[in-house]
């Protein structure tokens, strides 16, 4: 039981991230690569006044949120003068700064040793130490950032993303300032993706920067797209299949000797055929 | 909204039926004919040298262990989960061992945050977790389920600090590190050793795990003059850095990491640039009989003792002698592992001290002729 919990906290997590990069990629469609950098903001923020200045876990989640929201403004604000392809380049530049900055300002995030002994949150005398009690605050985090993306996307405001992502000149002269739209949204995704960072390092207690490389970047833009882009059900979706996927394949009988090389082998072909046939994804509404 | 139902249904529907067969078809430990134990290894991914290799010791193990009887008639059986050296995934893995598996005891992992992700479980779950060869000093105070058949990287660092000032007469050295865990713990403790012998260090350059050109890094080390070089590398990061210090002409003595200790992979490549390293490592007690058996099954020289292959042969052993006399309680085995004295492995005496942690002597190897030489 204890494994299931454990996976669907993982999904939990990774659902919120998806969510929210959907919200940057899917709806307005700004191909952005950088998502792990907020989400390791929002974990180190967490682990480092957690257990070096014994803040509350709640408190530090918001420090982690408004830390990821000024980072964000900052590099939302230069990505903003990329478009397409260039601003995808430019945005996994932005990761690779943040994972040297983990890596290297060894006074602060303890670089490569990685921060250990992270503890779970606690209110008001309740401890969400049990993997139970943990999933369901992931689970209301969850439910949180659905509905917060549900409300902005169905709003005037989520009309506005969409008109930008299919003709950004068009909506410009109508006389909507598209850069302050980019940027809210941008902003909104880097904090909920904070968030899930925050979850992440204090439900595995340990956090080394190998966690939030380009990859996991990649990883994050890969639940969005395959889930299905603009459609938040989809990133959900999209979480709970690639989180679920290589787990169902540790039960594949391979032989021993290969069997780690041939689970991903397999995983990679399972992702292929997928795209193959269906390029919008489970449920995309809007293909790239 | 119906759609999404459907494949919710469909993926939760597949993982409660495949998790349900598999949950009722494996047995209790020790309830039927085989007695099962769980090993968490980065068999893909950058550690998969040292995951292989530990593979390959244990199923070694497992083989005699087999061939002699099993444990007290019950045939042993290793269940292997990848971690590709990810914390994330070592903690699934972890958690599928003992949830669905219901194994007591877990080997692994080598890289060391694996390892450290997965203490605070095996802890709370009070399952033993044996690692054959992590050496973060933070695995020492991981917790009392914990062990580790392998010295915190402390050591090697003070021995060679050591032999490099008092042995080698080296007054000026500077350091080469990789960015990492491993790489920084090793020369950070070296830095302090050798300053404590009146040494100087007269620089300190870092690089990036993926980078092989070391140029920049180099020619600063050049400007300063040093007598020898520290490198605290892996494989194929220190060949670069060994390679490129040739092509600057830098003429100056070369001392490495246990991590090199490689004749396939580090020392042949290198040809005869090899010659003359100097390094620290836990000195290699396998026979010439386990060694030569090793390199017929798997196709390969013996990789040696940093390999981890030895060390996660004796801990397969060491559980299995304890199941034989005190059975399967993991708490049980835990306390046995304690009590532990003098235990004859392949890998050398074990003994563990109150971290779990075994103390053993770094012996010095300086290479000759492409092979590792014993000197001290």
């Amino acid at each position: 039981m204890e494994y299931l919990i454990h996976l669907a906290i993982l999904f939990a997590i990774y659902a919120v991230l998806g969510m929210s990069l959907n919200l940057v990629v899917g709806y307005t469609g700004l191909l952005s690569v950088t998502h792990a950098a907020f989400y390791g903001i929002g974990a180190y923020a967490t682990a480092i006044f957690l257990t070096q200045h014994n803040v509350n876990f709640f408190v530090s989640v918001v420090i982690g949120v408004i830390l990821s929201g000024i980072f964000s403004l900052l590099i939302g604000a230069v990505l903003s003068r990329f478009r397409d392809d260039y601003y995808a380049l430019a945005s996994f530049g932005f990761n690779i700064i943040v994972f040297s900055v983990f890596l290297n300002w060894q006074d602060v995030t303890r670089g490569p040793l990685g921060i250990p002994g992270i503890a779970r949150p606690e209110l008001f005398g309740i401890s969400f130490s049990s993997n139970l009690s943990f999933l369901a605050l992931s689970v209301a985090v969850l439910l949180g950032a659905f509905f917060l993306s549900r409300f902005l996307v169905d709003s005037s405001f989520g009309r506005v993303l969409k008109a930008i992502r299919e003709d950004e000149e068009a909506i410009q002269i109508f006389g909507y300032h598209t850069l302050s739209y980019k940027l809210v949204i941008f902003s909104v995704a880097a904090m909920m993706a904070s968030i899930a960072g925050a979850l992440f390092a204090s439900y595995i207690t340990f956090i080394d920067p190998s966690t939030f490389t380009l990859m996991e970047s990649v990883f994050i833009l890969a639940i969005v797209i395959l889930g299905g882009l603009s459609n938040l059900k989809g990133s959900i979706m999209g979480a709970l299949f690639l989180i679920l996927l290589p787990e169902l394949l540790r039960f594949v009988g391979f032989p021993s000797d290969i069997a780690a090389q041939m689970r991903q082998v397999v995983y990679g072909v399972i992702l292929i055929l997928l795209m193959l046939y269906r390029p919008q994804g489970l449920m995309g509404e809007y293909k790239l | 909204m119906n759609q999404t139902m459907k494949g919710i249904l469909w993926i939760v529907g597949a993982v409660v039926v495949v998790g349900g067969v598999y949950f009722i078809i494996s047995e209790k430990n020790g309830d039927g004919g085989t007695v099962k134990i769980g090993a968490v290894l980065g068999l893909t991914g950058d550690g998969s040298f040292w995951g292989e290799n530990a593979r390959n010791g244990i199923n070694l193990a497992v083989e005699d262990i087999n061939a002699g009887g099993g444990i007290n008639g019950k045939r042993m059986d290793v269940i292997f989960e990848d971690s590709k050296c990810d914390p994330k995934t070592a903690v699934s893995a972890v958690q599928k061992l003992i949830e669905i598996d219901r194994v007591n005891i877990i080997i692994g992992d080598i890289c060391s945050s694996p390892t450290l992700a997965m203490a605070p479980i095996a802890e709370s779950k009070e399952k033993v977790l044996i690692t054959p060869c992590s050496e973060s000093y933070k695995i020492s105070e991981a917790g009392d389920y914990i062990f580790r058949t392998w010295t915190p990287n402390n050591r090697q660092a003070k021995t060679i600090a050591k032999h490099a000032f008092e042995k080698m007469g080296l007054r000026k050295v500077a350091v080469l590190r990789i960015n990492n865990d491993f790489g920084n713990s090793l020369a950070g403790v070296f830095n302090e050793e050798f300053e404590k012998y009146g040494g100087i260090i007269v620089a300190d350059e870092k690089y990036p795990q993926e980078s092989r050109d070391l140029k920049t890094q180099l020619l600063k080390i050049k400007l300063v003059q040093p007598d020898g070089v520290y490198l605290s590398s892996y494989q194929p990061d220190g060949i670069s850095a060994i390679k490129q210090m040739d092509q600057l002409g830098m003429n100056v003595k070369i001392l490495a990491t246990s991590g090199i200790n490689s004749v396939d992979d580090f020392f042949k490549p290198l040809g005869s640039l090899a010659d003359g390293i100097v390094f620290a490592d836990l000195k290699d007690s396998t026979t010439p009989e386990f060694r030569e058996r090793y390199s017929r099954l798997y196709n390969k020289e013996w990789p040696g003792m940093g390999s981890c292959a030895s060390v996660a042969y004796d801990d397969v052993f060491l559980v299995a002698e304890g199941m034989k006399k005190i059975g399967y309680d993991a708490t049980a085995l835990k306390n046995f592992l304690y009590s532990v004295e003098n235990f004859s492995g392949i890998s050398g005496q074990i003994t563990f001290d109150r971290n779990g942690d075994l103390d053993r002597e770094h012996s010095i190897f300086v290479v000759k002729n492409g092979r590792p030489e014993l000197v001290e």
